[in-house]
């Protein structure tokens, strides 16, 4: 008798005891819906016409036929033909040029001449809808540094412009200034001898030179001064002449490049980084020092003695918004599967440096973690550094890699974008890049430290196909699935032949519900019947990694936080038990109550029936206390006795004996102060008051009062002393308005 | 960064005024004379506004009113009779960094300065254009003018002025692209201020009808509105003039008017049975001639020269 000793065979491949041929009879792409290709293939290739905007060129093409047939004149040839015309544009490479595709386009088409000479009217039509010409973008590894350009291009350019104007503005106006003071000229009598003639000749110009040298004009500008503008203008003309230099540095020349943008290889790019930035903002650092001394010196405010200091301690960390901009943009182009050992490191410190750099690192969308590495997630690296502005993405979404570089391109400290793109070799490379992101193998967040202080405003998922799921699609897309896409990964995956052992979809086991089956992902044979696929163990626990990393995403961005919903349980529940009690209370009260107003009328009615007082046959003075009011209930209503009316205090009569002016109507005729200036003044505001009454006399203030246009003078009391009040002056004051 | 900037330390100290910074010359103009009361809400609002002096300039024409940028310590033009109005443009033509003030009276606006006026408010350029209504030429002692009532007699029609007045209001909003249409009058100082600080921070052309006073030749003209405010109407609206309680309780007669709605600004405007005040018009979005004059204000002496001969070359032989 044998037994079975050994493990079934689905185990030792899942153990990686054995390594079968690995098959080739079965396919994954049509099960990894919806990112099937023809959901794709409409956001590629992108045009961009240089605006910094680049649009789906598929999308561009079919709303213009949809125009056409909107306006009643359909191009009917081309509409059918669409994939044609699409395929003609991305084989003529990375420059569109719109005839050149069309002549292409044709010569696909088989047509009679009729149809050619329908065709060529339709494109006749069609053209006025298209870009002229552009770039194509695929989702390849160049879109990254294509997009930064586009970015740098549409953010930066414009900014930098008008800044230089506004420096050129500056050095013009202190150069004014140099002329107008090379202008004065001194006048002594050497020089008025030069203008009037030879001394005494006609005029006295000794003595005229004594009286003109009284400087009225403004005085001389000190040496110190005009050195100091001097030395402004030079650094300002300087930088205008060579202004801020941008730099892209890359490890090696394999990486994509950008032609027209300056460019260096260089093995150790996060250190030189820093060194280059610090030598060009050195330079830029006087720049932002002269213009502030220079729009000192133009308003004649700059004061040595406290500017000189604080000039010299001024660097770019204090500048404004506009000058940061003008900030040199370095950026380093790194693969993220080389920052192994003393790299990280370096990419560590560059991150930790809180210098205005930025870097870029391609990863491939799925990848297997190195055997001797682990799983080191590079992102989080970065993120681990606080300041430092982070973003994941996928060059299968242009426009959120467009939207963090535009975010990294402005941050203060440094940036770090991960993008993932398709491997080497890749024949489906949207198909693949679109499963990494639905199985979350390369999710698509920003991490952005200056949107606020809390992780819920700073952390974004945004993007990502359905973010509040485990994974998105449906059925559910793996990373294994993903994997599977991979001609390279095929012997991680054992197509199912037995019913032995049990099985578990992929998806069931990473939620944990079923832990004791083979997790499998679904796949077809050759004639598109279902089959299932067993996955390694290695595969599995990258999964499971990668499921893991993701929970902890959602949760960063408030999507599924367990502490927050034990908070919102436990104020559910401490709600609730509050409710219930409140609910006991009314009920018991509403029972004393019934029977306290039931006893209450009982015995008025038997009191009425026994006095037959009619009165007390009317209705309950006091009404129920209704349940709804509990101080109604608690507290009977005391009777109301009206409140002794507070002392009629006697109107005070609005008399004043002091005269006054209501100066704010005042209209500064100067009226009464020509009368008496000592009595009458002017306030702060021009307006005017009665300063000191005692300084004029009755009649003044009573002809004054009469004399004001704006009626606002009010004589008031005559003084007992003062003569001038008699009784005609009185009459005219009772006269007054 | 982090903290404390140090870059407000280095900003211009920010300068603060008082009125006789602003005061210029003794004004020489009659006791009681509304002028008065004007020239001090200008000064106040001046110092309110903390302008610098010597980024501010006065316009003017001639006439006791344009006698104004005398009584302010600014810069000042005392120009040509009727002809303030294209000096202002001028100067905001080529320095849109001063802040421009001009002060015309009815005379020298609205009759030699018509022309001009109607072109000015069309244009639209950024000032305070302060009309003086004192309805006669009171400068040259007492004629007829094109706000002056019928019936008024005067040096010119001693029997009285034979036509009925213009109403300087009507025409204003009646010009295309005219942006903001104002009437106050002087002798409520807190309205008047109000008016010209709304006018001040109008972005283009702001026209501001002030009914003045003129003790010496027409001293009974503005009596009734004086002594019975409720004989003027008061236009209200949070996008017009802002008006306190204390202008609420003084003029009782009172109209909601938004002044966006320029057919209802001329209604208001015709009115003879009250005066109203406010905000007729504001338009913020109509279009400025400054804003084409303004080019190429950087340009270089050497540059200039440069471009000079260039166009000359055109006409070599
Ligand atoms: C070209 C020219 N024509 C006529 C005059 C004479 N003149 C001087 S002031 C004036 C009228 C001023 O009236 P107004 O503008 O209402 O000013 P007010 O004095 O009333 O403030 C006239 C006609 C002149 N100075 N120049
Ligand atoms: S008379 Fe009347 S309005 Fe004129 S200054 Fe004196 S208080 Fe003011
Ligand atoms: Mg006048």
């Amino acid at each position: 008798m044998t037994r079975q000793t050994r493990l079934p065979a689905p185990w030792r491949f899942y153990l990686g005891l054995d390594q079968p041929e690995p098959s080739t009879d079965w396919y994954a792409e049509a099960l990894v819906t919806p990112a099937r290709p023809e959901h794709l293939w409409r956001r590629f290739p992108l045009i961009d016409n240089g605006d910094g905007k680049p649009v789906p060129l598929p999308r561009v093409l079919f709303d213009a036929l949809d125009k056409l047939e909107a306006e009643g004149a359909p191009a009917r040839i081309i509409a059918a033909h669409r994939f044609h015309f699409l395929k003609a544009a991305a084989s003529r490479g990375a420059g569109f040029q719109s005839d050149e595709t069309f002549t292409a386009f044709e010569a696909m088409l088989d047509l009679s001449d009729a149809g050619r000479e329908e065709l060529s009217h339709e494109w006749e039509r069609l053209k006025p809808f298209l870009p002229l010409s552009g770039h194509l973008l695929q989702p390849d590894h160049t879109l990254p540094l294509w997009l930064y350009r586009e970015s740098l291009n549409a953010r930066f350019s414009e900014r930098r412009t008008a800044w230089c104007a506004e420096l050129k503005h500056l050095a013009d106006r202190l150069l004014d200034i140099l002329r107008v003071e090379d202008g004065k000229q001194p006048r002594d009598a050497e020089t008025l001898n030069a203008v009037l003639g030879k001394p005494g000749e006609l005029f006295d110009t000794e003595a005229m030179a004594t009286i003109l040298s009284v400087p009225k004009g403004t005085p001389t500008m000190s040496a110190e001064r005009r050195r100091r503008i001097a030395d402004t203008l030079s650094v300002l003309a300087e930088f205008l002449q060579n202004p801020v230099k941008d730099l892209i540095l890359c490890h090696r020349e394999s990486l994509p490049c950008l032609a027209d943008h300056p460019m260096q290889t260089a093995s150790d790019g996060f250190q030189r980084a820093a060194e280059i930035f610090s030598g060009r903002v050195e330079r830029l650092n006087r720049v932002f020092r002269a213009v502030r001394a220079a729009r000192l010196e133009l308003h004649g405010d700059y004061l040595p003695e406290r500017h000189d200091l604080l000039l010299a301690r001024f660097d770019w960390r204090d500048c404004t918004e506009d000058e940061r901009f003008q900030l040199p943009q370095i950026l380093v182009v790194e693969r993220a599967e080389y920052l192994k050992g003393e790299h990280l490191g370096r990419f560590a410190a560059l991150t930790a440096s809180g210098l205005p750099l930025r870097v870029l690192l391609l990863r491939d969308a799925i990848e297997l973690p190195d055997p001797n590495l682990g799983h080191i997630d590079i992102a989080s690296v970065a993120r681990a550094c606080r300041g430092t502005f982070v973003t994941q993405t996928s060059t299968a979404r242009p426009m959120h890699m467009l939207h963090g570089w535009n975010h990294m391109l402005e941050a203060i400290g440094p940036a770090v974008m991960v993008a993932a793109v398709p491997p080497d070799n890749c024949d489906t490379p949207l198909l693949l890049l679109e499963a990494a992101l639905m199985s979350r193998a390369t999710p698509l967040f920003h991490d952005d430290p200056n949107a606020g202080a809390h992780q819920a405003e700073r952390f974004s998922l945004d993007g990502n196909p359905d973010p509040e799921a485990a994974l998105a699609g449906d059925p559910p897309v793996t990373p294994a699935d993903a994997l599977s896409l991979l001609p390279r990964a095929r012997h991680h995956f054992l197509p199912v032949t037995e019913e032995e052992p049990a099985t578990a979809p992929l998806p069931q086991v990473l939620s944990s519900d079923n832990e004791d089956a083979l997790p499998v992902i679904q796949a077809l044979n050759e004639d598109e019947t279902s089959r299932r696929v067993y996955i390694d163990g290695t595969v599995a626990g990258w999964c499971a990694a990668l499921a893991a990393d993701w929970r902890i995403l959602q949760e960063q961005a408030g999507i599924d936080n367990p502490h927050a919903q034990r908070a919102a349980r436990e104020a559910r529940e401490e709600a609730q038990a509050e409710l219930s009690q409140k609910e006991q209370e009314w009920k018991q009260r509403l029972e004393d109550i019934r029977d306290e107003a039931g006893r209450e009328a009982m015995t008025r009615l038997a009191r009425g029936l026994l006095d037959l007082e009619p009165d007390s046959l009317l209705p309950a003075a006091r009404p129920l206390p209704s349940p709804t009011s509990p101080e109604a209930a608690e507290e009977p209503a005391e009777e109301v006795e009206p409140k002794p009316s507070p002392q009629a205090e006697p109107e005070e009569e609005n008399y004043s004996e002091e005269p006054y002016i209501n100066s704010a109507m005042c209209t500064s005729c100067d009226e009464c102060t020509n009368l008496n200036s000592l009595m009458f003044k002017y306030n702060g505001d021009g307006q005017a008051y009665i300063a000191d009454a005692t300084r004029g006399t009755f009649e003044q203030l009573v002809s004054a009062a009469e004399s004001c246009p704006a009626h606002i003078i009010h004589p008031g009391e005559p003084r007992p002393d003062d003569a001038t009040a008699t009784p005609e002056v009185l009459q005219r004051a009772a006269a007054l308005p | 960064m982090l903290g404390l900037k140090t870059d407000w330390v280095l900003e211009p100290e920010p300068r603060d005024y008082a009125l006789a910074d602003y005061e210029g010359c003794q004004a020489k103009w009659c006791p009681g004379c509304g002028d008065h009361s004007v020239l001090n809400a200008v000064q106040r609002l001046c110092r309110d506004e903390r302008l610098p002096p010597e980024q501010t300039v006065f316009v003017s024409g001639i006439g006791c009113s344009s006698r104004f940028p005398h009584y302010m310590k600014t810069y000042g033009f005392h120009g040509l009779h009727g002809r303030a109005l294209p000096v202002a443009s001028g100067i905001r033509a080529r320095r849109p960094d001063l802040n421009i003030f001009v002060a015309t009276g009815d005379g020298d606006c609205c009759s030699i300065g018509t022309a001009h006026w109607i072109h000015a408010l069309r244009y639209n350029m950024k000032m305070v254009v302060m009309m003086f209504d004192n309805n006669i030429y009171g400068l040259t002692k007492k004629q007829t003018s094109p706000t002056t009532r019928r019936g008024r007699r005067t040096n010119t029609h001693p029997d009285g002025a034979f036509l009925s007045p213009m109403n300087p209001i009507t025409v204003s909003l009646g010009v295309p692209n005219a942006s903001f249409i104002a009437q106050t009058v002087d002798w409520n100082p807190p309205h008047l201020y109000a008016t010209l600080r709304e006018a001040f921070h109008h972005p283009g052309f702001a026209f501001v009808r002030v009914m003045q006073r003129c003790p010496h030749f027409t001293g009974d003209n503005f009596e009734l509105f004086q002594t019975d405010p409720s004989k003027i109407l008061l236009m209200t609206h949070p996008d017009g003039v802002p008006v306190d309680d204390a202008l609420i309780r003084t003029f009782t007669t009172r109209v909601e008017h938004d002044p966006a709605d320029r057919m209802n600004a001329f209604n208001h405007a015709m009115r003879e049975d009250v005066l109203p005040i406010g905000l007729f018009y504001r338009d913020e979005e109509a279009e400025h001639y400054d804003s084409y004059t303004r080019e190429g204000l950087d340009t270089t002496p050497a540059e200039k020269v440069e471009a000079m001969d260039k166009l000359l070359d055109l006409y070599c032989v």
